[in-house]
């Protein structure tokens, strides 16, 4: 009825041509609405990669072009030699980058490990009190961070385990923190229960499904998992920055804030870019090939870690 | 299907090779967390004979008539108390000293935010053999956050530098050892340092460490010779010759001024900067018993529009925003006519901050309104409370307050001593470098040191607070009386807290 309101009136026309006239201005819309949407996200795109454009040409600037004014985006000569000097004059820069990649390794497998463990536990295994626990364990996220970094220090100092990797390292193996367990748990949720009955019937025991059947299932979200705790301990600050005292310690973030010229305040940005794109360019490759598990891992829990 | 999980379910349904997998994984974790862990503690090195008195630092050239001090010989290892769970502020004094016959080795944890002090440490080492160091430098952003863990948390260095404006904070927190018995056992006389200790690293009639250098004053005034002589300005009086008005620098700084091609100055904004100003302006920034902060007083706010005028009505200087692109370092380009650095009490600073003379540049003091007043940092040397080893801590305290050779070093590479400036910067070998600084010297004299710095209750939120409500002003989006108004609200909430 609707149809022929609206063709009443008009010439008589072919369904197959109406249809077709209909497929035309579909198509065209679709064009436009594809451009358009492309247009904005590729200026928007551009506009975010800016700050990313100005570090890497700053890192080729000698260090008066950086804050020319008007900026000047490309460097006159392009200095490649700030790359060596950025690695070389301040800091042992491979030193703390094999510190940082020690720390990092090292949290990446226990946080993994241990918190789709226990989010397994929080999953599947039904014990009193579970719920309240869980909801206790997310209330840790509400806490500020600083609210507890003099008891933690003071715990760890007479653990004596200041200016050692320990501090850093040891929360990671003890259930990762709330997020992660968090996002391992939704995950798991969503993987049929029957998976389990079958391996239970079949006369698996509850950790044989957690490592036969669950894990096996949870590459994804343990992927974004890895990322996460990759990204978080290649550019924690305060941590290393509380917890180690001697510079032969020290991990790149803390490298990085030494940057100044002798005895002042003064930062060389030029030298400071170049070490930045050195230190990026790690979680930048693991983003590019693990994009897809990264944006996964914000879907399903919701949050960003 | 629901599980439930009941006491032995685990157990009985593990395999033994699941079981034995966990297992050999944890412990292959193990080895890790140890080679993670601390090392284990140092077998004692036999302790070195004791040093003999007449050993002590003979390097140093017989004194003229105002020589310092020397450093007297190595203390005998430290008797000092340990500290009780709620430590008094003043512990006893240590024991007399008594030679003991052999030293053991001691570690030394030095704690600063520049990675400058290496060349001292060995020298150090060197005279006190016994002694090792763990210098434990830290970037300077994030120190006092630091410091302040590791204070409370009873792991601080034993001995440290402390920024002055967070000292009068920590002070009263009863951190630090009290060092007057030290002072007046080494007899070094206090009157010797160019400052007031008791005012700079002092608290309640007790001092808590020693000035390493003077007082940084951070607005002192940089200027580009060759825009001023473009411009057809007069340079600004020398060091010692007296001072601009602001209203001096107003007008050169118009004259200078052709956007964006040249600046007049980069903008005043900055903590060291307002403070001055307001100071020299007559304004107070807290009442006497610092309860009200006054920065909303006629004289204060006349200070801050001075500054807001230069950049929104004279557009002598950048924006904020404007400011923070062109940098720090923006002078050492050629395109700007002055700069307010903290260049005056330290050469190798002043040339950095002027891109290492790519501009011909020279210094000048602070200009004022009504009376010449300069505010600066001269940051303390102080010893943590928790310390074990104070005696050696006051040892280093002494090489880079007091002693002879440390302080030639510490001259001609960090910054003027504010334990008898004139004589060590008469030492220096550069007649560029001496000249410069004689001449700071010359001129910090005549000047009145700001009496109250940040004041001691919350001086880094009162800097902060200050500061974001003066870019609001700076941006249009409140008038300078609002922003004073707002500002002095917040600030007295804070001193209701503090």
């Amino acid at each position: 009825m609707v149809r022929g309101a609206l063709t009443a009136g008009a010439p008589a026309l072919g369904a197959e041509e109406t249809l077709a006239r209909w497929r035309r201005r579909k198509r065209i819309r679709d064009a436009f609405a594809s451009l358009l949407t492309h247009l904005v996200l590729v200026t928007l795109g551009f506009i975010l990669m800016i700050p990313f454009f100005w570090m890497v040409s700053s890192s080729l600037k000698p260090l008066d072009e950086v804050f020319l004014f008007p900026p000047q985006w490309l460097p006159s000569v392009p200095r490649f030699a700030n790359y060596p000097a950025a690695i070389n004059d301040y800091f042992p820069f491979w030193l703390y980058a094999f510190n940082t990649v020690q720390v990092t390794l090292a949290v990446l497998v226990g946080r993994v490990f241990t918190a789709s463990l226990t989010a397994y536990g929080f999953a599947r295994l039904h014990f009193r009190g579970r719920g309240p626990l869980f909801i206790l364990m997310l209330s840790t996220m509400m806490v500020p961070e600083h609210v507890t970094m003099i008891p933690t220090y003071i715990l760890f100092k007479h653990l004596q385990w200041l200016n050692t990797y320990v501090p850093l390292i040891l929360p990671a193996y003890v259930g990762g923190g709330a997020f992660s367990i968090f996002l391992m748990r939704q995950f798991i949720m969503t993987i049929p229960q029957e998976l389990d009955d079958a391996a239970r019937i079949d006369g698996c025991s509850w950790l044989g499904v957690y490592w036969r059947i669950v894990m096996p299932l949870c590459l994804p979200a343990l992927a974004a998992l890895a990322i996460f705790a990759f990204m978080g301990t290649w550019n924690d600050f305060i941590h290393p920055l509380i917890y180690l005292n001697t510079p032969e310690k020290f991990t790149l973030a803390i490298g990085l804030r030494m940057y100044h010229l002798r005895g002042t305040e003064i930062t060389p940005w030029n030298h400071l870019m170049a070490a930045s794109i050195m230190v990026l360019i790690p979680p930048l490759v693991l983003f590019f090939f693990a994009q897809r598990f990264f944006i996964q891992g914000v879907v399903v829990s919701g949050l960003k870690g | 299907m629901s599980y439930h999980l009941r006491f032995g379910d685990l157990r009985a349904r593990s395999s033994r090779r699941g079981f034995l997998t966990t297992v050999a994984v944890s412990l292959l974790g193990v080895p890790y967390l140890a080679a993670c862990g601390p090392a284990p503690a140092p077998t004692p090195t036999p302790p070195p004979a004791p040093k003999p008195a007449a050993a002590a630092p003979t390097a140093a050239p017989a004194p003229k008539p105002a020589a310092p001090t020397p450093t007297t010989a190595p203390a005998p290892k430290p008797t000092a108390p340990a500290p009780t769970a709620a430590p008094a502020p003043t512990p006893t004094a240590p024991a007399a000293a008594k030679a003991p016959a052999a030293r053991q080795e001691v570690t030394l944890r030095i704690g600063t935010w520049w990675d400058v002090w290496k060349p001292l440490i060995e020298m150090f080492t060197k005279r006190h053999p016994y002694i090792k160091v763990s210098y434990e430098p830290s970037p300077f952003s994030g120190y006092n956050q630091k410091l302040l863990t590791q204070l409370a948390g009873g792991g601080a260095p034993d001995v440290f530098m402390v920024s002055h404006a967070e000292f009068q904070g920590v002070v009263r927190k009863m951190q630090f050892w009290a060092i007057d018995d030290l002072v007046a056992r080494d007899k070094i006389n206090l009157k010797d340092f160019a400052i007031d200790q008791m005012e700079y690293s002092g608290y309640q009639g007790k001092i808590y460490g020693l000035s390493r250098g003077m007082p940084n004053p951070n607005s002192w005034l940089v200027y580009n010779i060759p825009l001023f002589d473009k411009a057809g300005v007069k340079l600004p009086p020398k060091a010692g010759e007296g001072a601009w008005t602001w209203d001096d620098w107003r007008k050169a700084g118009l004259a200078i001024t052709k956007p964006p091609e040249t600046w007049g100055s980069l903008s005043l904004r900055g903590s060291n900067i307002w403070l001055t100003m307001v100071l020299s302006n007559g304004g107070k920034l807290y009442n006497d018993d610092e309860t009200k902060c006054l920065l909303n007083s006629p004289e204060a706010i006349e200070a801050f529009q001075f500054q807001v005028d230069a950049v929104r009505t004279h557009k002598i200087a950048p924006t904020p925003s404007e400011q923070q692109l062109l940098g720090s370092v923006a002078f050492a380009t050629g395109k700007v006519g002055m700069v307010h650095t903290p260049a005056a009490v330290s050469w190798w600073q002043f040339k950095t901050n002027t891109g290492d003379f790519k501009v011909d540049a020279w210094h000048s003091p602070t200009p004022y309104f009504k009376k010449r007043v300069v505010v600066g940092q001269a940051h303390p040397w102080s010893t943590a409370i928790h310390t074990k080893v104070r005696e050696e801590a006051w040892l280093w305290t002494k090489l880079v307050a007091v002693d002879e050779e440390g302080l030639d070093w510490l001259t001609a590479n960090v910054v003027i001593p504010a334990y008898k400036p004139e004589y060590f910067v008469k030492k220096l070998p550069d007649e560029r470098a001496r000249r410069f600084l004689l001449e700071a010297l010359s001129d910090a004299k005549q000047i009145n040191w700001g009496p109250e710095y940040w004041g001691t209750k919350a001086p880094g939120e009162v800097t902060s607070i200050t500061d974001s409500e003066l870019d609001k002003a700076y941006l249009g989006e409140k008038t300078v009386k609002q922003a004073a108004d707002d500002l002095v609200s917040r600030i007295n909430k804070v001193l209701a807290q503090a």
